[in-house]
């Protein structure tokens, strides 16, 4: 194998390594938006209880991740509480109380403060 | 491990420290509408309807605490004076217009952080027509960077989040100037020290704000400052 061969091989797993990183990266940003997430302490979205509350579930479920191309994605949620549930406020400004005992606010705020976090957990996993 | 109750501290002795816009110490006369002045203008100042300003200096009472701006141009500001207070656990806001009072030098009327404030855990109740400004104090991550663990170098980050609300309907001037304000009294790289620790604001993920939400009688802008603080690990024998 030629020096220039060498290179080819290198640069094609740095590509191929630099795409699952990215990928994965969006993937556990999505989990810790919605579940939470230990490496951004994102607590996730709330979640009631389904026997008393059958949309107890939609806030978290209605978050999804698209890639728009290679090197671009989205995460996103069409539901029109969710800055309410994220920033802790209600429409008519009286104090935001949360029902559940599961996840809570501001998990897209520590999610993307904590995205290099989530980059270098991904790196390790991938270069281990 | 760093204190959360001294960081959230030295966070908000900060953002009380706001100066927003002022007219200095200069001549100022009252009317019943509000404030006059003959040099200078409270356009180029900063000030902007819906803003809540503290005056002060003036020789008839009725003319000196906080108020909220309904009015600005040049030489004139039309206010509505208030004054909260609270009695066996209910509070009421009691408004009153100011009154005439010559123009004298030595009197300043300023804007900095809402005279009311929602701290954390404790019981508030804005009033309608009168900003206020809710924190909430968010403890993140907590990881060890050096070896040996006992003595090592620990890092926390969390959030500190200031959300302002004002007044609606009288456009996004007011809020986008005062948090602006606030934003820039939080720069990349502030170090606030309290007991001895220091909480430092983020530059690789700064403070930043978003879209004003529009509410029932009121808007809301949120203000986001990621911060971190370095302490000595020490493991408890």
């Amino acid at each position: 194998m030629t020096f220039s061969q060498d290179l080819l091989r290198f640069s094609d797993k740095v590509n191929a390594r630099t795409q699952e990183a990215f990928v994965g990266t969006c993937q556990t940003a999505l989990t810790s938006i919605k579940e939470g997430s230990a490496i951004t302490g994102s607590p996730g979205q709330p979640v009631g209880d389904p026997a008393t509350d059958p949309d107890s579930e939609n806030l978290r479920e209605s978050w999804t991740l698209e890639f728009t191309d290679a090197n671009h994605a989205l995460i996103s949620t069409n539901v029109l509480y969710a800055p309410h549930n994220e920033y802790g406020i209600t429409e008519d400004g009286r104090p935001y109380v949360q029902r559940s005992a599961v996840g809570g606010r501001h998990s897209v705020a520590l999610t993307r403060a904590g995205l290099q976090r989530l980059v270098d957990t991904e790196a390790a996993r991938l270069n281990p | 491990m760093i204190d959360n109750d001294l960081a959230l501290l030295s966070l908000r002795n900060r953002a009380l420290a706001l100066s927003v816009c002022t007219t200095g110490a200069v001549s100022l006369a009252a009317t019943a509408a509000g404030f006059t002045r003959a040099a200078g203008s409270f356009i180029t100042d900063g000030f902007r309807v819906g803003m809540e300003f503290l005056s002060a200096g003036f020789g008839n009472s009725l003319n000196n605490g906080t108020g909220v701006i309904t009015s600005v141009t040049a030489g004139e500001l039309d206010v509505s004076m208030f004054v909260v207070s609270s009695s066996g656990g209910v509070q009421s806001v009691a408004r009153h217009a100011t009154v005439t009072d010559a123009a004298a030098s030595g009197r300043t009327i300023s804007v900095g952080l809402p005279s009311m404030r929602a701290w954390e855990l404790i019981e508030f109740t804005p009033a309608a027509g009168i900003p206020y400004v809710e924190e909430e104090y968010v403890a993140a991550t907590n990881q060890l960077y050096t070896a040996p663990a006992n003595g090592g170098h620990l890092e926390e980050t969390g959030l500190y989040i200031l959300k302002w609300y004002g007044v609606s309907g009288v456009g996004s001037s007011a809020l986008r100037k005062s948090v602006d304000a606030l934003k820039a009294l939080f720069a990349p790289g502030t170090n606030m020290s309290s007991g001895g620790q220091t909480v430092t604001v983020r530059g690789d993920f700064a403070p930043y704000t978003g879209q004003i939400l529009p509410l029932v009688g009121k808007a809301v802008l949120v203000l986001t400052i990621p911060w971190r603080a370095f302490s000595t690990n020490a493991i408890a024998a």
